[in-house]
């Protein structure tokens, strides 16, 4: 447990370090992932919401304590993001999935590196559309360059969620326990 | 039985039941920690005058920035290490696209080098042919050469086909090379005039002293000729022009054959010849030039046996006009007769008029085609592959007459 804890601990702190710092080295058409999301994304398939949850505002709060580049954005952004990714995609409860069962139906999951992608699409949307109605409320006219550079952010974190899934499950020991099971 | 349980299995046991409630506790202490400290940072924003509100912040911003700066400078330092390796990938590629667009534009110098050579090479050849379209110039190609030292002979491209025949003039660049023999159909061979075996008829153009002239190749290796049985009486200088003198081969008159370079005939006695030094460049001779000029010796007796013979037409004779008028009362003045056209020398009605037409003055002659001498075109009559200019021949002066010596070892 302390080992676990100890991993999440560093990469939460990694997460935020990666957004502060690495982000900005590898744009395309100057438009910067979200390797956060992508992380917290990550997380949520393979530890569960409340990890999610708990990585999600720490990473807020320090990127809001650090990079307060807009009030109280960075602080509740990042958490509900991560929070409605975890909650449409992370494992079902046992108690889900009988009842599904119960219902007839497949009950089960889909594979876990679909979800985490779905779960990195879903974050970084909403974190988009956010920022962009943030935007547009603040008296900004909304032309095709800002939507163009929104999808781009949403199609390029998801593409790097769906590649570092695969290191990032291994280092914290998802492969071992499927293994096991 | 009872004392063989055991009692470490039953404590873990124990532990895993507690485990999750630990964890649970741990996970919400933190959680709650978290939403603690977000709740103080939502204070902070809402009351920026209370610094209290600020202190957690500045805890973690305190811890962080540290970590941050060292983990910025490692990232900054890979980046920095990756765009180097990225530049001199690029550098390497842009040296490597610069090289290879180097030895292309070298070869297309090269390229244009030649092709600029080649064209000059065909202007002068044009130059030449129209120059000498009466002596019916063909321009043919050198493709095989003796390698031998001691003759100097070697194989253009144009035959019997092409109308070459034996001992045709060669030229090249407005002098003479040498002259065709060993004709086929396809090919000719050129014997130059600087193989010994060569013998031309020239003359000094000052003097118009005329001799032989014959290569020395094959007789002290060197590329010269070397002019025989010139008259006594005169002696050349250096520098004089030889041309041919168009006796003997079919050649034309007045092709520059070379420069008289020694003239020490008449004051060495084992010297019976002078030197001339040729002025083609035999070591460079890609393309010449045939003159397939034949003495119209048809043409002359065709002449003759014509029906229309030439017959003599004396014109009238002119009476004079007396320009004084006698029994007038005063000396008038006639007035001047008008000249009348000068007549053409036209045939008219089967007859040749002869009339007597005033030479023109012209300070070059113009190339005429149906001129039998040879025409230097311009460009080439000025220049001199020798690196000397000479100067223009003086008018033929009388030569002063060989020293007594000489003459009388001659005799």
């Amino acid at each position: 447990m302390v080992k676990k804890g100890l991993k999440f601990l560093i990469l939460t702190l990694l997460c935020y370090l990666l957004q502060s710092t690495v982000a900005n080295y590898i744009t395309i058409w100057n438009v910067a992932p979200n390797i956060a999301l992508a992380i917290i994304a990550v997380v949520s398939i393979a530890l569960g919401r409340k990890y999610t949850f708990i990585m999600a505002l720490t990473v807020g709060y320090l990127l809001e304590v650090m990079l307060p580049a807009l009030d109280y954005m960075n602080l509740i952004l990042y958490p509900v993001c991560g929070m409605l990714g975890a909650l449409g995609f992370s494992d079902k409860s046992e108690r889900k999935l009988e009842e599904e069962r119960s219902q007839g139906k497949r009950g089960g999951n889909l594979p876990a590196h679909i979800r985490t992608i779905l779960c990195t699409l879903l974050s970084i949307s909403v974190f988009e559309a956010v920022n962009l109605l943030y935007i547009y409320l603040n008296g900004i006219q909304l032309d095709a360059n800002h939507y163009q550079r929104g999808i781009i952010s949403v199609l390029y974190t998801t593409a790097l969620a769906a590649l570092i899934q695969f290191p990032l499950r291994w280092w914290l020991g998802t492969y071992k326990l499927k293994k096991a099971r | 039985m009872r004392l063989k349980e055991p009692k470490p299995e039953r404590r873990k046991n124990a532990d895993r039941a507690s485990r999750p409630v630990v964890k649970r506790v741990f996970l919400v202490l933190t959680a709650l920690m978290i939403v603690g400290l977000a709740g103080l940072r939502l204070l902070g924003l809402i009351m920026p005058d209370n610094p209290s509100l600020k202190v957690p912040e500045n805890m973690v911003a305190s811890i962080l920035t540290p970590v941050q700066s060292g983990f910025s400078s490692v990232v900054e330092s890979i980046v920095n290490y990756l765009y180097t390796l990225k530049l001199r990938s690029n550098l390497e590629l842009s040296y490597n696209n610069l090289k290879q667009e180097n030895e292309q534009l070298v070869y297309q110098a090269m390229l244009a080098d030649e092709l600029q050579y080649k064209l000059s090479v065909y202007e002068d050849l044009y130059k030449e042919v129209s120059a000498n379209e009466g002596m019916n110039p063909l321009v043919a190609t050198v493709i095989d050469r003796d390698p031998g030292n001691y003759f100097s002979v070697f194989t253009i491209n144009k035959g019997t086909n092409d109308g070459v025949d034996d001992f045709m003039a060669v030229t090249m660049e407005g002098a003479l090379v040498g002259y065709t023999y060993n004709v086929s159909a396809t090919k000719a061979s050129v014997r130059t005039i600087i193989d010994s075996q060569a013998s031309i008829a020239a003359l000094i153009s000052s003097t118009r002293d005329q001799g032989t002239v014959r290569g020395t190749l094959g007789v002290d290796g060197t590329a010269m000729c070397r002019m025989y049985y010139l008259p006594d009486d005169h002696l050349p200088r250096p520098g004089d022009a030889v041309v041919t003198s168009g006796v003997g081969m079919s050649f034309p008159k007045g092709i520059p054959v070379g420069t008289v370079r020694e003239s020490t005939r008449g004051m060495e006695s084992n010297k019976s010849y002078i030197v001339v030094e040729p002025k083609v460049d035999f070591e460079h001779i890609e393309y010449v030039i045939v003159l397939r000029y034949q003495p119209e010796a048809e043409a002359v007796e065709a002449r003759s046996n014509s029906s229309s013979s030439l017959s003599f037409t004396p014109l009238e004779t002119a009476k004079p006009i007396p320009t004084i008028q006698i029994g007038s009362d005063f000396y008038q003045l006639a007035p001047t007769p008008e000249p009348t056209v000068t007549p053409t020398a036209s045939p008219i009605n089967g007859t040749v008029l002869l009339t007597t037409v005033s030479p023109q003055v012209s300070t070059t002659p113009a190339p005429n085609s149906n001129s039998y001498e040879y025409q230097v075109p311009s460009s080439l009559a000025t220049s001199n592959s020798y690196g000397f200019t000479l100067a223009p021949t003086a008018t033929p002066t009388p030569t002063p007459p060989p020293l007594d010596v000489s003459v009388e070892e001659d005799q």
